[in-house]
């Protein structure tokens, strides 16, 4: 198939050919087709997963607003075993589990689809051909890097979507336990969901061009990409969140930090009222933090409050800029994977095949 | 190497015997693996070992603003808690990662690199060279997951008498793959399905594919099983004070209770409460929707209304027992695997 594409391209006699896009789709699609069908079985495993689950969730939902059991939300009489399932029912466990689903399939695809790329035809030395045609070595991997970028952009957009659809009446009646701050849903999101995707891949692909052996290249990857997912989910998304914060007294939350805390503050990383808290802590008449061992006779005893003249003040970031840093993590994780993208083309460039 | 290995057999005495020769050749052939992955536990074991230091580090301060000042226990005090981490990890990174490095490749690449038709061709013959090499990784395996799971377990050890029942994990799904015992039948299980992917594969990513997605599959139907598991002999009793039926209750009337007895709760400590219902004065279970309605009833209301609350148990003592029994089962389905392996080996053409 190479041969032919280049030939044709280099001849210039097919004007009723197609392009030499679309021959180099069809050979990006030969050589890959295996790999490109069992990751589509993947991600048709958990599509199917929640769209099912998606449907059941909603037909919870819709019963429960017919019966005018939400808006305000209403625990009693025949509404509580409408709603209990989502206080302590199934659509929690697959909550949690789809949040996991959704975080392997980038380092499904990191590893099974960009990894190999590149290495498996250094390591069965089928450059030498491939990338001596016509077409030319450059032309030939920018149009298989790129047009599985897309389709890997694609499919983990989706992906994300369907998650968050399915989770809506979750994220509405779990009492907290789920919302799209928390990070378990932030970066599952359609838009971070397919950066990640596309971070993965990019990864994948450098590590088979750096190893040129396809388990190295594996393994590299796993590596990075299960680091670079837990790093995100426990540190990073807490970061970037941090950013820009604001500030303010919130006397009901007080009254009731139901949290640990470190130091003279609490880490709050919750949701209230579509807000995303970050960090609380007792301030004196002054302004001044209190210090821990006070903090904690304050939550003991929360009458102390009053009499001391404290408030506790938390940061928070507002529910309007949810978009705004959806967008920031996908933006920076692209970003990321067009400059290890390019690397990995200035390598193929550069190296001998 | 390998062709050395046969002749050199019959007539060299003063020369290691063949399973020393076949120990080098296994060593060659897997030592980039073997390194690789001797590498990449050792770094988990470290993260595990580290973040338990920071746990032990945090000890006091965990116990007085998170135990002593609340009940129930603060959402926020488990992240105070991070040897969970390694817990949760180990179990499923380590299996899945030796199936898919050591176990795929094992066979799988010598099948794609088509150097079975040399190997296999030499006068130690094919079965005796694949099994050594299987038995030599599986005892290293035996060995990697073993300790793997003693610094899991020792991470999770020191404060567990004083940590709130909801942390008290042993008996939960996790930690309990992540002892010593457990974890190393798991990581023989996933080297087994790796091995067995391979052979039938031949080919090194889609072997390492399947072994990944059945590495998942079999990690998360062990957790489902779970309660299987320690539902096997349990013995039954009525709880007289301070069990709080909290869990999650079914249809069928059967609450999930999946939580350790406390020492001042129970009559049982130590003890894991599997499962938990109500039975009227007739003495038949109670169903339906009253269910919900007497968990949140004290014990005087409910011996008021002549309800008792019964419980199903395991004691601690068999804790013990029930880990080699997961751990016997699982090393049972490995070698059955690894049987299978070696059987389509023999049975096709290198």
């Amino acid at each position: 198939m190479t041969t032919l594409a280049g030939a044709r391209e280099a001849s210039g006699t097919g004007g009723w050919r197609p392009p030499w896009l679309g021959r180099l789709s069809w050979v990006t699609w030969r050589q890959h087709r295996a790999t490109l069908i069992g990751l589509a079985g993947f991600a048709a495993l958990i599509a199917a997963v929640e769209l099912v689950s998606g449907i059941r969730v909603h037909s919870l939902w819709d019963s429960a607003v017919r019966d005018g059991c939400v808006n305000p939300t209403n625990w009693a009489g025949p509404c509580r075993p409408l709603l209990s399932p989502f206080d302590v029912g199934w659509p929690l466990s697959y909550g949690y589990d789809l949040g996991q689903l959704l975080a392997l399939l980038p380092i499904a695809i990191g590893m099974f689809l960009g990894a190999p790329l590149l290495a498996r035809e250094y390591a069965s030395h089928t450059t030498r051909f491939a990338w001596t045609q016509g077409a030319g070595r450059t032309r030939l991997t920018v149009t298989k890097v790129v047009l599985l970028g897309l389709a890997v952009l694609v499919v983990a957009a989706v992906m994300g979507w369907l998650g968050q659809w399915s989770m809506q009446p979750i994220i509405t009646l779990s009492s907290g336990g789920f919302d799209r701050w928390q990070p378990g849903l932030f970066v599952t999101a359609p838009v971070t969901e397919a950066a990640a995707a596309t971070l993965a891949y990019a990864f994948g692909l450098l590590a088979g061009v750096v190893t040129r052996r396809v388990v190295p290249a594996i393994a590299a990857t796993a590596v990075a990409t299960l680091a670079l997912a837990l790093l995100t989910y426990s540190r990073l998304h807490y970061w970037l969140l941090g950013l820009g914060l604001r500030q303010g007294a919130d006397p009901a939350m007080g009254a009731n930090p139901n949290v640990g805390y470190s130091g003279n503050r609490f880490d709050l990383h919750e949701v209230s009222g579509g807000r995303w808290l970050d960090q609380g802590w007792y301030a004196g008449p002054g302004g001044h933090r209190l210090s821990g061992t006070l903090a904690g006779k304050l939550v003991a005893n929360p009458g102390l409050q009053a009499q001391l003249h404290t408030t506790f003040q938390v940061t928070w970031q507002p529910a309007g800029r949810y978009w705004l840093f959806q967008f920031s993590q996908g933006g920076a994780e692209v970003l990321a994977a067009l400059l290890l993208g390019a690397l990995a083309i200035w390598l193929v460039r550069r190296r001998k095949a | 190497m390998i062709s050395a290995a046969g002749p050199d057999q019959a007539r060299a005495s003063r020369r290691p015997s063949w399973l020393g020769r076949l120990t080098w050749v296994a060593w060659r052939q897997d030592r980039a693996a073997a390194i690789g992955l001797a590498l990449g536990l050792g770094a988990l074991a470290l993260f595990i070992y580290f973040t338990a230091l920071k746990a032990h580090g945090l000890s006091a301060r965990f116990q007085d603003h998170c135990l002593l000042l609340h009940s129930p226990v603060p959402v926020g005090c488990a992240t105070l808690f991070p040897p969970m981490q390694g817990a949760r990890l180990a179990p499923l990174l380590a299996p899945t990662a030796i199936g898919m490095f050591l176990g795929a490749p094992l066979l799988a690449r010598e099948y794609a690199a088509g150097t079975t038709r040399f190997a296999w061709t030499q006068g130690s013959g094919r079965t005796r060279l694949v099994v050594t090499r299987l038995i030599l990784a599986a005892l290293a395996t035996l060995a990697a997951g073993a300790g793997l799971g003693w610094v899991a377990q020792w991470s999770l050890t020191p404060d567990a008498k004083d940590l709130p029942l909801s942390l008290a994990v042993g008996w939960q799904a996790l930690p309990f793959n992540a002892t010593p015992l457990t974890l190393a039948g798991g990581a023989l299980l996933g080297l087994a399905v790796g091995v067995l992917a391979g052979a039938a594969a031949r080919r090194v990513v889609p072997a390492m594919a399947a072994t990944a997605a059945v590495g998942i599959a079999v990690f998360a139907l062990s957790y489902r099983l779970h309660d299987r598991l320690l539902g096997l002999g349990a013995r039954t009793t009525r709880a007289l004070a301070g069990v709080q039926p909290w869990g999650r209750a079914t249809p069928n009337g059967l609450i999930s209770l999946d939580r350790v007895s406390g020492s001042g709760s129970s009559g049982w400590p130590g003890s894991w409460l599997s499962q938990g219902w109500y039975t009227g004065p007739d003495g038949h279970r109670i169903i339906g929707g009253r269910v919900p309605q007497l968990m949140s009833m004290s014990l005087r209301q409910l011996t008021g209304r002549h309800i008792s609350f019964w419980v199903s148990y395991q004691p601690a003592r068999r804790y013990e027992l029930l880990v080699s029994v997961q751990a016997g089962l699982t090393v049972l389905l490995a070698l059955i695997l690894g049987a299978l392996a070696v059987g389509l080996v023999r049975r096709r053409n290198a």
